[in-house]
């Protein structure tokens, strides 16, 4: 107890116990198994090297011709999230710069460090201020700069951006920089254009499926071709949720189960077919008392008024029975619904305006 | 002491006091003009007479260890020395040393602008001020009437000694009424406009037209510029007096309120070109405002949002019609809108109560054209805000509840909608008044004031996953009581605080 | 807890209650009261509105740095559970999702939150996504049935359908109503009255007044009804679905799509503005608006 006590002090967090510690014997658990550790598949897959990434076959080219020898631009890496942006860097600077010689090198920052203006001058520069030798220690070449990873660059305000642009000027004998981000366009000007631009595309299905059988092989994870597939479907190119996602569903069934579709929708939060069949033939009765009910059975199962929406909107889209106008009219409040959850509308109202104006079209319009 | 206040409108009573000697060579007839008995003070005659009555009290019969004290309040002017406000323990202090053994009486002069109106309850709390058996007299702002007198009577004195060229009434007028009761302003003021230059005066003249156009003249009982609600033209002119250098007449909140409820529209055939609408938005047509809502709102110092919501308090008395209403709300909840993202919030601020102004102007279907009178809207009493106390009380009770219920895993949601109001059902009787130590929710027409006490702080430390239906037991860390004595006569706080739309 | 039971035992159980204070870059001083025991740690970040990002991180960053005590029988992780998670602010979020990966190590964080549609998909890709349907009606009746029997009461099945009926789905709302119940009326009756809360009687009540009457008069009336719910800390946002219930089962059925959109529509201004009451307001307003012309509409028809 009093260790514990001392281990919270010892920490810069200043703790104030209300109430006087019950004390507290764990030495009667001693049922707890020691169990293997565990790392997520998603970090214990991450590519090792450039060449491991997959499918983004420029940025590769580029990077590889910079491993044997050529200079290194600032890079900018955009793209939806589970592509490899993180990993390719990672991996490239870890190739450059050997085991060692990696963490005086690489300096990495990402939105949860404090990224003010002040940071990013003080920090970068200190880093910046040392030359860098273009040997290893162990004798080999390797590039005389140091790399600087701002992650998450769209979530830095444009502020700290304008301070980044000097600064990357400044240090441009020592220093590279490389920053990754979601969307491009959330960075200003003066800096892209002073970078590479990389677009990492999201990751093609034969791609996916061969990295995601690897994995199955090397875990020892049965999976069902159909599960596969559906997996690939709902990760949409992120690699990162595909991965995350058959962990737990392999996590779910066990070790000699194999991992069907059914598990795989219930842990990604997909809605099954039969549940937007129902949403669909409901907003044909044109009773608004049993829409009513179908929202709160869907709010009740859990699903995500988004998860619902983009679903719906895919059905909605291909549905041959209506007209381009009322599909139109049906997308449009789609658009506006969507608006709205993202701002934190309430999504009982959300989802029941929505399919209150598609029953409307459904049994009234045209 | 206390600097002496070279405020013409109080001087009286520090002349009595001290006999201050008249400023003679000063240049500014402010000083110049001191009042020197009481004759020639522009104050009330019942005001100066209270005074004086109290000042022979106190003067006569000192009792021993208890010298009098006097606050004097009234508007405008600088008060006390402002190292008070930071130590206000300090000057209780020496407040109460004075008391006990002081031997004259002591008289504050305190400004109170409607801004800093609470700077006297902070400096003279109510604790203190019977302790020491303060007295307080709050001045009145001088008339337009007196104040014309007066500066008839510097003019008058002013010519005697020919110095500068005589102003016509009319302005001296128009001084009168833009100083808003401020003497030592209107004087200054005067000075300004006898020291112009002709090139300046044609400012003034300017003027005189806008007097001109007012009917009543000078017969007519004279009102400060900005105050009258039922008389738009003298808002008019309120406007352009201010040009003069006098006090800026800034409106209180209610009359600009008032304003924008009584509103008023124009004659459209005085406008050139004053747009018509196409046929099929005909029904939005209006004619000209005479008012500018920006600059109501503008004058009262007060943000848009706080105006919105005195808006919102209001409005309901002024719509005739449902339509109306819904009309106007629409344009409310988008004001509202406008306002809240952060980021924008400084430019879009000013345009919130734009669009909340003009949309219940807009939204007002009985008054769509010049001369449309709106029946039926004599004087009303305008409302404070309710919006601020129910949230203060709303956070009262939920930050209540919270660290009643604090070891359970409960979110404040969770709690309130669910679980206290089914505890009431549940305990109705539970009552134990030896834990019972504070009653936590005012009870309105819901029975929801429950409380519960966690029994002892060696039971926090050990709080169970909550088990409801132990609870009944009365085994658990906790114990309910119910406090079924409901007030429900008990309506909301600020409802029936009303405001006179006429200050004065 | 159940989960957090099986990774650590009963050890888990001894909690505490905490003050802690952050100071955020503007050295505003927070506070957030947590409940930890030795292995974990819970919190609700939504608790200190916009200064959310700082706590999440501190946290975080505090439990991750502490190490476990005896490695040797324990799970080399600490547990940091947040609650509330679809309330956390954009820029909390965003924090979050790169300072989950970096305390991996030493902690895992356990989110919990009504929906997803909230959470950011940097988030959600990040994460484990158990989704937790509510229990069947036919389930909360089963569980009622249990609660019952080990506090000796013997419950109708009749009731316990009904209030499992009554609680849409919610177990705890279900096991407060029996409990009601019991303090009604005991031994049980199957035809027993189930209360609502008052909140929700009260509500009922609004609405039928809006029905009645649509005059500013009468929404002046119910401003002052929908202050008191207010006071009462029932979220706006649950005040106006309510309504939206009322009104709905109050109203014809051409008229209920558009009472819907402007439900829809002002609980959307209601999340982005900040005066609640207005919002409100303007939905009533509207609602009246409309259930007057379909009035005034049907009498025309008449003659």
């Amino acid at each position: 107890m009093e260790a514990f006590l001392k281990g919270s002090t010892a920490s810069s967090q200043t703790k104030k116990a209300s109430a006087p510690l019950a004390s507290t014997s764990k030495k009667d658990n001693k049922d707890v198994q020691q169990s293997p550790k565990h790392i997520p598949w998603v970090e214990k897959y991450r590519p090792r090297t450039v060449e491991d990434v997959a499918h983004q076959d420029e940025v590769v080219a580029v990077l590889r011709k910079i491993l044997t020898g050529s200079d290194l631009p600032n890079l900018l890496f955009y793209g939806p999230p589970g592509t490899g942006k993180t990993s390719t860097i990672l991996a490239a600077a870890r190739s450059l710069f050997g085991h060692d010689l990696y963490r005086s090198r690489v300096l990495e920052l990402n939105a949860s460090d404090e990224r003010g203006i002040n940071v990013i001058r003080e920090k970068v520069k200190s880093f910046a201020q040392f030359t860098a030798s273009n040997t290893r220690p162990d004798g080999k070449p390797c590039p005389p700069y140091k790399i600087v990873i701002l992650d998450e660059a769209d979530s830095m305000t444009s502020a700290a951006q304008a301070a980044l642009r000097r600064t990357m000027e400044k240090e441009t004998k020592t220093t590279r920089f490389c920053l990754i981000c979601n969307y491009v366009s959330r960075i200003i000007e003066p800096i892209t254009s002073r970078c590479a631009k990389f677009r990492f595309k999201p990751l093609a299905e034969t791609v996916m499926s061969e990295r995601l059988k690897h994995i199955c092989k090397e875990e020892k994870v049965q999976i069902v071709e159909s599960a596969l597939e559906t997996l690939m479907h709902v990760s949409d190119g992120d690699m990162r949720r595909a991965v995350m996602y058959l962990q737990s569903a392999s996590r779910l069934c066990g070790q000699d189960e194999p991992v069907t579709e059914n598990i795989i929708m219930d842990i990604t939060g997909v809605m099954p077919d039969e549940m937007l069949d129902l949403v669909l033939k409901t907003c044909h009765s044109d009773s608004y008392e049993k829409l009513d009910l179908v929202v709160k059975q869907i709010i009740r199962e859990g699903y995500a008024a988004s998860q619902v929406l983009s679903q719906l909107h895919d059905r909605v889209v291909n549905m041959e029975d209506i007209t381009d106008r009322q599909k139109s009219a049906i997308c449009e409040k789609m658009g506006e619904v969507d608006k709205c959850l993202t701002d934190g509308a309430d999504e009982y109202l959300q989802m029941i305006a929505l399919f209150s104006v598609i029953m409307q079209q459904l049994c009234h319009g045209e | 002491m206390f600097p002496a206040h070279k405020l013409p409108t109080r001087v009286k009573t520090e002349a009595q006091r001290r006999k201050l000697k008249s400023a003679l060579n000063s240049e500014l007839w402010s000083e110049k003009y001191q009042p020197k008995n009481k004759e020639e003070l522009a104050v009330h005659k019942k005001k100066a007479e209270e005074i004086l009555i109290w000042l022979k009290n106190n003067i006569t019969n000192v009792a021993k260890h208890s010298a009098p004290i006097l606050l004097l309040t009234g508007p405008s002017g600088i008060g006390i020395p402002y190292a008070f406000y930071k130590d206000q323990s300090s000057l209780h202090e020496i407040l109460r040393k004075y008391h006990f053994c002081g031997r004259c009486p002591l008289v504050f002069v305190l400004s109170d602008t409607s801004s800093s109106g609470s700077s006297i309850l902070r400096l003279f709390p109510k604790h203190i001020m019977e302790e020491l058996k303060i007295e307080t007299i709050s001045m009145n702002p001088v008339a337009p009437t007196m104040m014309v007198k007066v500066l008839n009577r510097i003019i008058s004195q002013e010519a005697k000694m020919g110095s500068s060229s005589v102003p016509s009434a009319q302005v001296v007028e128009s001084i009168a009424m833009s100083s808003g009761g401020d003497v030592r302003a209107a004087v200054n003021a005067l000075q300004f406009a006898c020291r112009c230059d002709t090139a300046d005066l044609s400012k003034i003249k300017s003027l005189q037209k806008a007097l001109k156009k007012e009917p009543s003249g000078s017969k007519k009982r004279l009102k400060y510029g900005g105050l009258s609600q039922r008389d738009s033209e003298s808002n008019e002119q309120s406007g352009q007096t201010v040009i003069i250098g006098a006090k800026d007449t800034t409106c209180f909140l209610f009359h600009a309120l008032g304003k924008i409820f009584y509103f008023k529209r124009a004659d459209p055939h005085d406008a050139a070109n004053h747009p018509s609408l196409p046929a099929h938005i005909k029904q939005h047509e209006r004619d000209p405002l005479m008012l500018i809502p920006e600059e109501v709102v503008e004058k009262t110092q007060v943000s848009g949002d706080y105006f919105n919501t005195f808006l919102h308090q209001n409005y309901l008395e002024f719509l005739s019609t449902v339509e109306d209403v819904e009309r106007f709300l629409e344009y409310l909840s988008d004001a509202d809108t406008l306002s809240s993202q952060y980021t924008t919030r400084g430019d879009l601020l000013d345009y919130s109560v734009s669009v909340a102004t003009r949309g219940f102007i807009h939204s007002d279907s009985a008054c769509c054209h010049h001369g449309d009178s709106r029946k039926g809207y004599g004087w009303r009493p305008l409302h404070k805000s309710q919006w601020f106390s129910v949230q203060k009380q709303s956070d009262l009770s939920r930050s209540t509840a919270v660290t009643l219920f604090q070891g359970y895993h409960w979110d404040p949601e969770i709690l309130l909608t669910e679980l206290v109001p089914f505890i009431g059902l549940i305990n109705p009787t539970l009552h134990d008044p030896g834990i019972l130590i504070s009653m936590w929710m005012r009870s309105g027409l819901e029975r929801l004031d429950e409380k519960e006490i966690l029994e002892g702080e060696e039971e926090c430390s050990e709080v169970r996953v909550p088990d409801i239906e132990q609870k009944n037991e009365a085994n658990t860390a906790s114990a309910l009581s119910t406090d079924t004595e409901a007030d429900s006569g008990d309506t909301l706080p600020g409802s029936q605080t009303k405001h006179k739309c006429c200050a004065r | 807890m159940c989960v957090l039971r099986e990774l650590y035992g009963a050890g888990v159980e001894k909690l505490r209650i905490e003050h802690n204070s952050f100071t955020t870059p503007s050295n505003k001083k927070l506070e957030i009261v947590t409940i930890s025991s030795n292995y974990h740690i819970e919190v609700n970040p939504s608790d200190v509105g916009i200064h959310d990002r700082v706590v999440v991180q501190e946290m975080i960053k505090n439990v991750a740095q502490v190490n476990q005590l005896d490695t040797s029988s324990q799970k080399d992780f600490k547990v940091v559970v947040l609650t509330e998670v679809d309330r956390l602010s954009r820029d909390a979020q965003h924090a979050l999702r790169r300072t989950m990966e970096k305390y991996m190590a030493t902690c895992r964080l356990i989110l919990v939150c009504n929906s997803t549609s909230k959470v950011i998909p940097a988030i959600r890709s990040r994460c484990l996504g158990i989704r937790v349907a509510a229990p069947s009606q036919e389930e909360i009746a089963q569980i009622l049935h249990n609660v019952c029997k080990k506090e000796g009461l013997n419950l109708p099945s009749e009731l316990a359908k009904r209030i499992a009926e009554k609680s849409q789905g919610n177990l705890r709302r279900a096991i407060l109503m029996c409990e009601a119940c019991r303090v009604q009326q005991y031994p049980f009756s199957a035809d027993q009255q189930v209360s609502d809360p008052d909140w929700e009687l009260f509500l009922r009540e609004t609405a039928t007044m809006i029905v009645q009457e649509q005059s500013p008069r009468r929404l002046l009336e119910v401003r002052g009804r929908l202050y008191e719910l207010l006071t009462h800390c029932i979220p706006p946002d649950v005040v106006m679905r309510g309504l939206l219930q009322e009104l709905l089962s109050n109203c014809d059925g051409v008229l209920k799509p558009e009472v819907v959109q402007s439900a829809a529509h002002f609980e959307h201004r209601l999340q982005c503005g900040q005066k609640a009451i207005y919002h409100l307001e303007a939905f009533v307003a509207r609602f009246m608006a409309i259930y007057k012309r379909f009035l005034e509409e049907g009498i025309a028809d008449l003659f």
